[in-house]
C-alpha cells in the first residue's frame, strides 16, 4: 500500500481527466471559458474603451486631430470585427479526416500497449480564407501522447489544410474515442476570439495485449503417437489409440478390442479399454459489474497518482489465457457478466473466435462504473452531482461549445441572484448558507406577503370600525397602524441583508447553478427528455446525477465516485450478480464435456452473505469432474494479502504523527477489511477444494495455465 | 527534468523568439511609428511634452505590456485635448477647421501603425487567444507562430495605414455636410449622427449575423433554444411540479424500504460483518 488509500478515494476531483481541464481541488472557484460565442477579449475592451474615449474627446473639445485619430482607430476596429464575422462561418463547415496509422497502414483497431500514429487533416470548401486558427484535437483518454503536437496554427485555405500528426500510446483495453477537433479563431490582433468544436467522432477498440508469456507451459512429449493439436488424451476409456486397461469381455463389447494373446493365456476372453482423446476446454466468467469498474488510485505519491480498475487486469488475465490457448488450438469460452445478466460465448478455436471474444472485453472494458443502488431505486445512495458537476462542463465545454451558447442555452440573471435552485431531493444536507442561497424566492413571497397583511389589516380595522360604530377597536387600530408597517420594514431589511450575504458569499454557488442549469439542458436535449426534462434535472438530484455520469461514460470521460455514501454504505456492492454467475455456471456445467476449466474472475468481496447459490454451482461443477479456479480483483495499489506463512510487507516507519492521522488510520482499516474479507472467500472456497487467487499479483496466469496442463498431461481430473 | 532546466529552456525560447525577424519587423515598426508620433506631436508646438507618449510606448514595447497601446492614446488624448483651441479659449465653429493638415494624417497613421504593430506583437510573444482563467501559465500554443508572418501580411499592413486614415477623412468630410436638424446645435447634432451612424451599423450587423446563426443551427441547437425558451416562460410551474414529484418519489422509496425490513436486516450484517 502506498500512500493513503481511502483518503485519495475520497478526492473524487484528483482524477486525470480532471487535471487535463484544471478543475483544482475546490469545485466551483474558477470559471470555465468555452462557450461558443463571438468574444470582445479584454485586449479588444480596452482598445475600443480607449477609442471612444477619444473620439467623444475629439467631438466634445473640437479637437479635429483627436476627431480624426478616434475615426480612423474605430473604423478599423470595424473592419476588423467585420472581418472576423464574415470569414466564421466557415470555420462551422470545417472538415476533418482522420487516420490512424501503425508502422504499415491506416488501422481500424488499437491494441493496448502499442504506439500509433494519429493523423488528422483540416480542409473546407469555401472561397475566404479563415481567420487565424489554432486547431487542438481532442485527445481519447485512453491514449496517451508520446510525441508531435496535438496543435497546429495557420490559416485554413480550400487548398491549404491543417495537418496533425502526432504519436500515441494506448492504454488499457476500452475504447479510444475521438470526439474531433476544438477550433479557436482570433484576429491576428488578438481583439476577438471565437471557440468552435467540429465533430468527427471515431471510435476505436482497444484490444487487450496479446504479448507472449514468458510462462509458457512447457509440453514432455509421452507417447509415440502424435495427436492432433487441440486434442488431449483422458484417462477415461473412449475411442482413442492409447491402451489404458484390460478387463473382462462382456457381451457387447466390439470383437476387434478383444486381446486375444492375453485371453488365451489366462484362459477366458479379456477386452482391451482405450483412452478417451477429448479435446480441453476452458471457460473464463469474467465479472464486469460496477464493483470491478470502479476506478481506484494508486502510485508512489500525489504527483504521481495514477488510476486503474481492478477490470483491467481481469481483461489482461483473460486475453493472456485466450492468447495461450489459441497457440495450442485449446478451445476457450468467454462469459460476461454483471449484476443484471451475462454473455455466454461458446468455448471455440480459431483466430475469428478470438478476435470476437478480445472485442467483447474492449467493449466490456470502456463501460464506467456506476453504483448498483442507484440504478435500483435512486435511492439516498445516490451520488451528489456537485461530485461530477465541474468535470462534466469542463468537458461540455471543450466538446459542446455551441450547446452552451447563452443564446440557445440561458441562464438568466434573476434566476441565479434572485431565485436560487431548490434541489429538492438533496434538502436534508443543507447548510445554512445553502439553504439560504435555494430560499431565495421563499424570502421574497415573505416581503411581499408581510407588506400585503401591513396593507389590509388596518384597513380591515378601519372598516369594521366604521361599520360596527363602535371605538372598542380603537387600540387595536392604533396598535396595527405602528406595528404592521415596522414589521414589513424589518422584513424587508432582514431580507435586504441576506441577500447581500448570499451576494457576497454565493459566487461559488451561482456559478454552480450556473453550470448545473446549461448542463442539464444539454443532458435533457441530448438524452430526448425535452421540453419538461431540464426542469426535472433542475429539482431531481439524483436523475441528475445518473445522466451526468451516462454522459461522461459515453464520451469515456474517466471519473473516480465517492465508494461509500454518508450513510458509510458500499455504493458498488453488487450481490445480484452472485446469481447470475451461478445460473451461468450450471447452463455451462450442462453444456460441458468430459473436462472443463470453469475460471471465475470475480469480485466475490464481502458478499459472504449471497454465495449460497454460487457455491452450490460450484459444488455441482466439481460433482461433475470439472475443476474450478477462483481468480478475485484487487484494487490496484492496494496492499496485496499476505498468503500464510508469509510476513506482511512492511510500509516502512511511520512517525507518531502520521500513525495518529485520520487518513492513514482509515487506510489501515480498509486494508484490513479487504484482507479479511479476502481471507473469508478464500477459506470458503477452499474448503470445497477450488483454488482461490489475488489478481493482484503475477500469479493468476500461470495457474490457469497449469492447471490446463494438469487436464491434458495427467488425464483424470480428480485423480 | 529538473525546474532549473525547465526555466532555462523557457528562457532560451523566449529569447528565440524575441530575436525572430517577424518579431523584429514588428518591433522596429512600432518604434518607428512612435517616431513618427513624436515629429508630428513637436510640430504643434507642445515641446518635451511630446516626449511622453513615445516613453510610454517605448516602455510597453520593451516589457510587451498589453496596456501600452491604450495608455498611449490616453496620454495622447490628454496632450491633444489640451492643445485644442477651446483649451487656449478659442471658440471657433468647425467649419474653421474642416480639412485636415497633413500632420494630421501623419499622427493618424503613426499612430495606427503603432497599435496595429504592438498588438500584433504581442500576438506573438505573449497571446493571441484569451488566457484560460483555470491554467496557471500560459500554454506556447496560445501565442502565435512566428514563423507564420509573411512577407505578404506586412505588405498589407503598410496599405492598411493610408487607407483606414483616408476612409477617415472621407467620414469627416461627411460628417461636416449636413445641416443641423431641429435648430440644435453643431457640436451636437454632429455627435449624434456619429452616434446613430455606429449604432446603426451595430444593430444592422447583429442582426444578420444572429440570422446567419440561426439559419446554420444544428438541430440540437433548436432543440435546446425551443427548450429553453419553454422552460424560460414556465420555469415557476415545471419546478413546482418537478419538486414534488421527487417528493413523491423520496417518499415512496422511504416507504419501500421501511415495509421490508429484511433489506436493512441484511445490509446490516454484511457491514457488520466486515
Amino acid at each position: 500500500m502506498t500512500g493513503s488509500y481511502l483518503s485519495r478515494s475520497r478526492e473524487a476531483n484528483q482524477f486525470c481527466a480532471e487535471k487535463r481541464f484544471e478543475i483544482g481541488t475546490i469545485p466551483f472557484r474558477k470559471n470555465i471559458p468555452g462557450a461558443e460565442k463571438i468574444m470582445l477579449t479584454s485586449r479588444g475592451c480596452w482598445f475600443l474603451f480607449s477609442v471612444l474615449v477619444i473620439l467623444s474627446l475629439g467631438l466634445l473639445r473640437l479637437s479635429l486631430p483627436l476627431t480624426l485619430l478616434g475615426l480612423t482607430l474605430l473604423l478599423w476596429f470595424a473592419a476588423q470585427w467585420l472581418g472576423f464575422l464574415v470569414r466564421l462561418p466557415g470555420m462551422r463547415r470545417l472538415r476533418v479526416e482522420r487516420e490512424v496509422w501503425d508502422d504499415r497502414s491506416a488501422v481500424a483497431t488499437l491494441w493496448a500497449g502499442q504506439t500509433f500514429e494519429v493523423r488528422v487533416r483540416l480542409s473546407h470548401d469555401g472561397r475566404l480564407p479563415s481567420p487565424h486558427v489554432l486547431a487542438t484535437d481532442c485527445l481519447p483518454f485512453a491514449v496517451e501522447q508520446l510525441n508531435g503536437s496535438i496543435h497546429v496554427q495557420g490559416i485554413v485555405q480550400a487548398k491549404k489544410p491543417l495537418e496533425i500528426t502526432y504519436r500515441i500510446r494506448c492504454g488499457p483495453a476500452g475504447l479510444a474515442r475521438f470526439e474531433g477537433v476544438r477550433i479557436q479563431s482570433a484576429d491576428w490582433q488578438g481583439f476577438f476570439y471565437h471557440v468552435h468544436f467540429v465533430h468527427a467522432v471515431v471510435i476505436l477498440p482497444i484490444l487487450p495485449a496479446l504479448t507472449p508469456r514468458a510462462v509458457q507451459p512447457t509440453s514432455l512429449k509421452r507417447h509415440n503417437l502424435l495427436l492432433p493439436p487441440g486434442i488431449h488424451r483422458f484417462r477415461r476409456p473412449g475411442s482413442g489409440s492409447e491402451l489404458l486397461d484390460l478387463r473382462d469381455y462382456l457381451p457387447g463389447d466390439p470383437p476387434k478390442t478383444i486381446a486375444w494373446k492375453v485371453s488365451a493365456r489366462r484362459g477366458r476372453l479379456i477386452t482391451k479399454e482405450f483412452e478417451s482423446e477429448v479435446p480441453v476446454r476452458c471457460t473464463l466468467f469474467v465479472d464486469t459489474s460496477s464493483s470491478v469498474r470502479v476506478p481506484t488510485p494508486a502510485g508512489a505519491s500525489s504527483r504521481q497518482i495514477r488510476y486503474g480498475k481492478a477490470l483491467d487486469r481481469l481483461i489482461d488475465i483473460a486475453a493472456g489465457v485466450l492468447q495461450t490457448n489459441a497457440s495450442i488450438r485449446d478451445l476457450t469460452g468467454l462469459c460476461l457478466f454483471d449484476e443484471y445478466g451475462a454473455q455466454y460465448v461458446a468455448p471455440d478455436r480459431g483466430s475469428v473466435h478470438r478476435t470476437k471474444c478480445l472485442w467483447l472485453l474492449a467493449a466490456v472494458a470502456a463501460r464506467s462504473a456506476i453504483p448498483s443502488s442507484s440504478f435500483e431505486s435512486r435511492e439516498g445512495g445516490g451520488i451528489d452531482p456537485d461530485h461530477l458537476l465541474p468535470l462534466a462542463y469542463s468537458f461540455a465545454a471543450e466538446v459542446y461549445p455551441e450547446l452552451l451558447r447563452s443564446a440557445v442555452n440561458s441562464v438568466p440573471w434573476a434566476m441565479t441572484w434572485l431565485e436560487g435552485f431548490s434541489g429538492y431531493s438533496r434538502r436534508l444536507h443543507l447548510g445554512l448558507l445553502e439553504l439560504l442561497h435555494r430560499r431565495k424566492s421563499t424570502l421574497r413571497t415573505l416581503c411581499w406577503w408581510t407588506s400585503f397583511w401591513a396593507l389590509i389589516l388596518p384597513l380591515c380595522l378601519l372598516l369594521m370600525r366604521a361599520l360596527m360604530r363602535t371605538q372598542a377597536l380603537d387600540h387595536w387600530l392604533l396598535l396595527v397602524v405602528f406595528v404592521a408597517p415596522l414589521t414589513a420594514l424589518a422584513t424587508w431589511a432582514g431580507t435586504l441583508f441576506l441577500f447581500g450575504v448570499d451576494a457576497v458569499a454565493g459566487g461559488g454557488k451561482r456559478r454552480r447553478d450556473r453550470w448545473r442549469k446549461q448542463l442539464a439542458a444539454l443532458l435533457s436535449a441530448r438524452y430526448g427528455l425535452a421540453p419538461g426534462g431540464l426542469a426535472m434535472l433542475l429539482e431531481d438530484d439524483d436523475a441528475f446525477s445518473l445522466l451526468v455520469q451516462r454522459f461522461l461514460s459515453e464520451h469515456q470521460v474517466p471519473y473516480t465516485l465517492p465508494l461509500y455514501s454518508p450513510e458509510g454504505r458500499y455504493l458498488f456492492a453488487a450481490p445480484q450478480k452472485v446469481p447470475v454467475l451461478a445460473n451461468a455456471l450450471v447452463r455451462a456445467v450442462g453444456k460441458g464435456r468430459d473436462n472443463e476449466l470453469f475460471v471465475l474472475l470475480a469480485d466475490l468481496l464481502e458478499l459472504d452473505d449471497a454465495l449460497d447459490p454460487l457455491l452450490r454451482a460450484v459444488q455441482v461443477a466439481l460433482g461433475r469432474h470439472h475443476q474450478v479456479v477462483l481468480i478475485c480483483p484487487w484494487p490496484p495499489g492496494l496492499e496485496r494479502p499476505h498468503t500464510q506463512g508469509e510476513r506482511p510487507v512492511s510500509t516502512g516507519r511511520l512517525t507518531p504523527a502520521a500513525r495518529l492521522d485520520p487518513g492513514h488510520l482509515e487506510d489501515q482499516v480498509t486494508i484490513q477489511r479487504f484482507h479479511r474479507a479476502y481471507q473469508r472467500l478464500r477459506r470458503m472456497f477452499t474448503r470445497l477444494g477450488v483454488a482461490v487467487l489475488c489478481a493482484a499479483e503475477e500469479e493468476p496466469i500461470p495457474l490457469i495455465l497449469s492447471r490446463l496442463e494438469r487436464l491434458r498431461n495427467l488425464g483424470r481430473p480428480y485423480s | 527534468m529538473t525546474l532549473s532546466e525547465n526555466q532555462d529552456q523557457r528562457s532560451e525560447a523566449s529569447q528565440e523568439l524575441r530575436s525572430h525577424p517577424a518579431v523584429r519587423n514588428y518591433m522596429l515598426l512600432c518604434l518607428a511609428a512612435l517616431f513618427l508620433l513624436v515629429v508630428c506631436l513637436a510640430e504643434r508646438g507642445l515641446e518635451w511634452w511630446c516626449l511622453v507618449p513615445a516613453l510610454i510606448g517605448c516602455l510597453a514595447l520593451l516589457t510587451y505590456w498589453s496596456h501600452g497601446p491604450p495608455l498611449v492614446l490616453w496620454s495622447l488624448a490628454g496632450l491633444l485635448s489640451m492643445s485644442g483651441p477651446r483649451s487656449r479659449g478659442l471658440h471657433v465653429g468647425w467649419w474653421r477647421f474642416r480639412m485636415p493638415t497633413l500632420m494630421d494624417l501623419m499622427l493618424c497613421v503613426a499612430v495606427l501603425a503603432y497599435v496595429l504593430g504592438h498588438y500584433r506583437l504581442l500576438s506573438l510573444v505573449r497571446h493571441i487567444f484569451p488566457l484560460d482563467p483555470r491554467r496557471r501559465r500560459v500554454d506556447p500554443a496560445q501565442r502565435r507562430s512566428a514563423a507564420l508572418v509573411t512577407g505578404w501580411e506586412m505588405a498589407l499592413l503598410g496599405a492598411a495605414l493610408p487607407v483606414w486614415t483616408g476612409l477617415a477623412v472621407v467620414t469627416w468630410v461627411w460628417m461636416m455636410d449636413y445641416a443641423p436638424l431641429l435648430d440644435m446645435p453643431l457640436e451636437l447634432w454632429r455627435v449624434l449622427r456619429l452616434v446613430w451612424a455606429i449604432l446603426a451599423v451595430l444593430a444592422v450587423t447583429g442582426i444578420m449575423a444572429s440570422y446567419l446563426r440561426q439559419t446554420t443551427a444544428t438541430p440540437e441547437e433548436s432543440l435546446l433554444y425551443l427548450q429553453d425558451q419553454c422552460w424560460r416562460q414556465t420555469h415557476r410551474a415545471q419546478s413546482m411540479f418537478n419538486r414534488w414529484l421527487t417528493w413523491a418519489r423520496l417518499r415512496a422509496q422511504r416507504r419501500t424500504c421501511v415495509s421490508r425490513p429484511s433489506l436493512r436486516i441484511r445490509e446490516v450484517r454484511t457491514r457488520g460483518q466486515s
